[in-house]
């Protein structure tokens, strides 16, 4: 497959995911109606006073199922975008974000929250009441990073193989703080962590979108710029040196945009995985390991499997939501290991 | 005699000793509270609802340690605690040389609860309560295994009395509310709510709300759109600890444009006092049915000394 | 001043010092070669002089600058490094190889031109396509090296640059070794400069301008070919004791000759 057409066919399969995601629920609002409502919005100037037998299905979509899709595809795109930079930065197809500590530290944040947090939730505006969780999710893995990266660095260099097994112990740490937690968490709060674990882009909202969107973004824009030195650095961090590439700086600015991406994520929609480490590989297979055209069309595909995810969470177990997670990894490994068997070649080095 | 008691002879054993020992003055105590001394003054509550029947039995003082869920009265949380009754230490149960446990359903792991049941301790492991009259049962239960039959049936009875006032009640409701009844807030995600065969359904069935989320069973999590679909009049947010931001509930997209919110019906309910189904049961069901009805008369229940103390912050 | 100059290096790595006070100079139009033993400091006084590592006392001057004054970029538009070994982490093809030593911002079709010349010089021209790791292992080391003289060949400004190869011929035929040696000949004749490491002594003879020879870190002998290549100095840097002959044309050795190893 040839650049232009494997990022066509990703973009394709968005638009697809897109009005998927737009016009399937528990409640039939099919791609007919979408149309009509759509119309009766337009044709009303707004929402407002729009005719009653439009009013739910407008709530619908645009409350419900319109911040659901574009919170879904931001989340998918981040997490594989930021799987991409992980595997070419470690140059190990195996690497995503979780290397650097940003799931363990977001989810210790997490459960530190469900279950300490009750005391210091009055302490936030009125406007975040609910999002004490998310936004301790968020702390807690960009810190984690932070302190990730602090260790790892000596005399303004980076030692990724340090920074790797420093991620490993501090990862180990936040698991030992979150069983502890767990440990003496309550029934309804290990409920709700669990639950959070296995992700969800329930309770999506504007606002939501619009604490996490900066530190997505902040990832996408650097995306083009980190593309070249990822390239030269599937040499080795001293062959990229040669060709030309500030490696420290392209370090750095990698793991502290994906940091902040995920973070954003997962306090969003929790840790859901396998999205950050299948995606980059598909399209790897599909047009090659170049990281100008892998980056977006990782995001991409990350954007149309997030949503096709969700599509299937929130339809199979109505009016229950299937936890994203679940979909993911049971439809997504299968899938990818076929994958593996078949092509073994083309995706490892 | 209670079976518990029959199941142990060591603990039959122990009793003796305890009548043997006795002082000339304890032997003129009249024979409830010679029951009483039989069981013991080092009680093990496993279960917030427990503490409190034990407490509302005026035998508090007894109590040697309660469990974590155990939050009402304000004096349960200055006992020495064994931790979350659902992950129980069999030793540091014991640690405490308890004369008797008694333990709500749902204590565990097995594992300790068998350790617990083959040590020299009367144990009295309580039934599930299925139904508004499972309350009284298990008030008399727990009576008699600390041995305060007759504060334990005048304690049921009065329960009864005011769960059947509330049950009328609501029995005279021409319309009952379609209602969802939450685990607690969303923290930003999905909410979650009780389906049948669960705590919750059961609370519902006490404050007269239909559950809207009946076709699944257990807490789960709820598609956002499905929620608008099921179409809420009034919700139920339980309260464990904090208190819970109502309004933070109300602005949830999947709540946003229902009716519950729009009649301001999105009610926080002590989940403790609501599902642990302690003596306070039918005060707290009416206080929240009194919300979710609140153009319905409901007779005051007459005041008890169980339900005065303000409920935990 | 132009030339690529190492002054008085001295380079210490984990306490032990491996690059004692050498200095080497690297004109425009020359192929310097180091030899030198296994452990003698030639890779070290190449990563000095490619800026990879710092000198713990001595400079590095590029034309004149420190070599450590230079941003990672333009330091890449001077200079070029073949490393010993070349990995790649993902299956990139031949043609993409050679591409990761262009710099961004060059016009695709300037980049494709590039790519294609420096993939004909060194016998890839028709592999372009195929992916690395389907290549043996001396098909790899000529992508690679296709990748460097591409980085010398993007960008031109007047300015000298240099080509760095570190045993570039350590997994090649003979026909190959003789070719990349060929390659490095031509970019020192087009006013290039070239510092090679080789293991032969022979190919080190017949290809460098000037050999520059180390042992325990330190040079122990410098010059034209046939002024250091002699019985005295293979005895001091491999203790071996063979004859070195002038036949053909300059000194070579053969090892067939040796007399007895200690």
């Amino acid at each position: 497959m040839t650049k232009f057409s494997g990022v066509s066919a990703a973009i394709a399969l968005l638009v697809f995911a897109v009005v998927a995601s737009l016009s399937i629920g528990p409640v039939a609002i099919g791609p007919t109606r979408l149309g009509e409502v759509f119309n009766a919005i337009v044709a009303n100037g707004g929402r407002a006073g729009l005719p009653a037998e439009f009013v739910r299905d407008a709530t619908i979509l645009a409350d419900i199922r319109a911040p659901r899709t574009v919170l879904g595809a931001l989340v998918g795109a981040a997490m594989a975008l930021a799987g991409a930079v992980m595997q070419g930065m470690f140059r190990n197809p195996l690497a995503d974000p979780g290397l650097i500590g940003v799931s363990s530290g977001a989810a210790f944040a997490a459960v530190s929250w469900i279950v300490l947090g009750e005391g210091v939730a009055h302490l936030l505006p009125q406007a975040l009441a609910e999002l004490g969780m998310p936004l301790a999710a968020f702390a807690g893995g960009l810190a984690t990073t932070l302190l990730l990266a602090r260790i790892a660095s000596r005399d303004g260099r980076t030692e990724i193989a340090v920074m790797l097994l420093a991620g490993v112990a501090l990862g180990a740490l936040s698991a030992a703080g979150t069983g502890l937690l767990v440990f003496t968490a309550r029934d309804d709060q290990l409920r709700a962590f669990l639950f959070w674990t296995l992700g969800s882009l329930g309770g999506a909202t504007w606002f939501k979108i619009a604490l996490a969107l900066p530190f997505m973004l902040a990832l996408g824009l650097a995306a083009p710029f980190l593309a070249r030195g990822l390239d030269a650095v599937a040499l080795g961090e001293r062959a990229a040196f040669h060709v030309g590439i500030d490696v420290e700086r392209l370090k750095r600015v990698a793991v502290v945009g994906v940091a902040a991406a995920v973070a954003a994520a997962v306090a969003s929609a929790g840790t859901i995985g396998f999205v950050g480490l299948a995606a980059p590989h598909l399209v790897r297979l599909a047009i090659g390991p170049g990281h100008r055209a892998l980056l977006p069309a990782s995001a991409v595909l990350g954007a149309a499997l997030l949503l096709l995810s969700d599509v299937a969470a929130r339809t199979l177990a109505t009016p229950a939501e299937l936890p994203i997670g679940v979909v993911t990894a049971a439809f997504g490994a299968p899938f990818f290991l076929w994958l593996l068997m078949r092509r073994r070649g083309r995706m490892v080095g | 005699m209670s079976e518990a008691r029959e199941l142990h002879p060591a603990a039959e054993i122990s009793r003796r000793a305890v009548l043997l020992g006795m002082s000339a003055s304890a032997l003129a105590l009249r024979p409830s509270q010679a029951m009483a001394k039989a069981a013991g003054d080092k009680i093990v509550t496993l279960g917030g609802g427990v503490t409190e029947i034990v407490y509302a039995l005026g035998a508090g003082d007894r109590i040697v340690a309660v469990d974590l869920t155990s939050t009402y009265p304000a004096a349960a949380r200055g006992k020495p605690n064994v931790g979350y009754y659902r992950r129980l230490s069999a030793e540091g149960v014991l640690a405490l040389a308890p004369t008797a446990i008694v333990a709500a359903d749902g204590a565990g792991p097995k594992e300790t609860m068998d350790v617990l049941a083959s040590a020299a301790v009367p144990l009295v492991s309580l039934a599930e309560v299925r139904r508004p009259g499972d309350v009284a049962t298990r008030i008399r239960a727990v009576a008699e295994a600390i041995g305060e039959q007759e504060r334990g049936t005048a304690l049921a009875d009065a329960v009864s009395a005011d769960l059947s006032t509330l049950a009328e009640d609501i029995f005279h409701i021409q319309k009952r509310q379609r209602t969802l009844i939450l685990l607690g807030p969303s923290n930003g995600g999905p909410l979650t709510a009780a389906g049948s065969q669960s705590t919750g359904a059961l609370a519902l069935e006490l404050v007269g709300g239909d559950n809207v989320a009946a076709s699944m069973t257990g807490w789960k999590p709820l598609v956002d759109e499905a929620v608008l679909a099921l179409y809420p009049e009034a919700v139920i947010v339980m309260a464990t600890g904090a208190p819970v931001s109502v309004d933070a509930v109300a602005r949830h997209p999947a709540l946003a444009g229902s009716a519950a919110v729009r009649d301001n019906r999105v009610v926080a309910a002590d989940a403790l006092g609501l599902v642990g189904f302690g003596p306070r049961v039918a005060h707290i069901a009416q206080g929240v049915a009194k919300r979710i009805y609140s153009d319905q008369a409901f007779r005051e229940l007459p005041a008890r000394p169980w339900t005065e103390q303000a409920p935990p912050k | 001043m132009s030339g690529l100059l190492a002054e008085a290096v001295s380079v210490r790595l984990g306490g032990r010092l491996v690059l004692d006070q050498a200095s080497v100079l690297v004109r425009p139009g020359e192929v310097v070669v180091l030899i030198g033993p296994n452990g003698a400091g030639k890779s070290t006084l190449l990563s000095a002089l490619a800026g990879d590592v710092t000198p713990t006392s001595g400079r590095v001057l590029l034309d004149g600058a420190e070599v450590g004054s230079f941003r990672p970029r333009a330091l890449a538009r001077r200079r070029a490094v073949l490393a010993q070994t070349n990995d790649l982490a993902f299956p990139f093809t031949v043609g993409e190889t050679a591409r990761l030593g262009l710099p961004v911002g060059i016009a695709r079709r300037e980049a494709d031109a590039i790519v294609a010349r420096n993939l004909a010089l060194v016998g890839l021209g028709d592999a372009a396509g195929r992916p690395c790791s389907e290549l043996s292992g001396g098909e790899r080391q000529r992508a690679h090296l296709a990748r460097v003289m591409a980085q010398l060949d993007a960008e031109p400004d007047g300015a000298p640059r240099y080509l760095m190869l570190d045993e570039p011929t350590a997994n090649l035929d003979l026909e190959h070794q003789l070719a990349t040696l060929a390659v490095a000949r031509r970019h020192a004749e087009a006013g290039g400069g070239v510092l090679a490491v080789l293991h032969d002594v022979n190919l080190a003879a017949m290809a460098a301008d000037v050999i520059v020879a180390l042992k325990a870190g330190a040079i122990v002998a410098a010059g034209a070919p046939h002024d250091v290549v002699t019985d005295k100095l293979v005895r001091t840097l491999y203790r071996v004791d063979a004859e070195v002959r002038g036949v053909p044309e300059g000194p070579f050795l053969l090892p067939q000759s040796a007399r007895s190893e200690t």
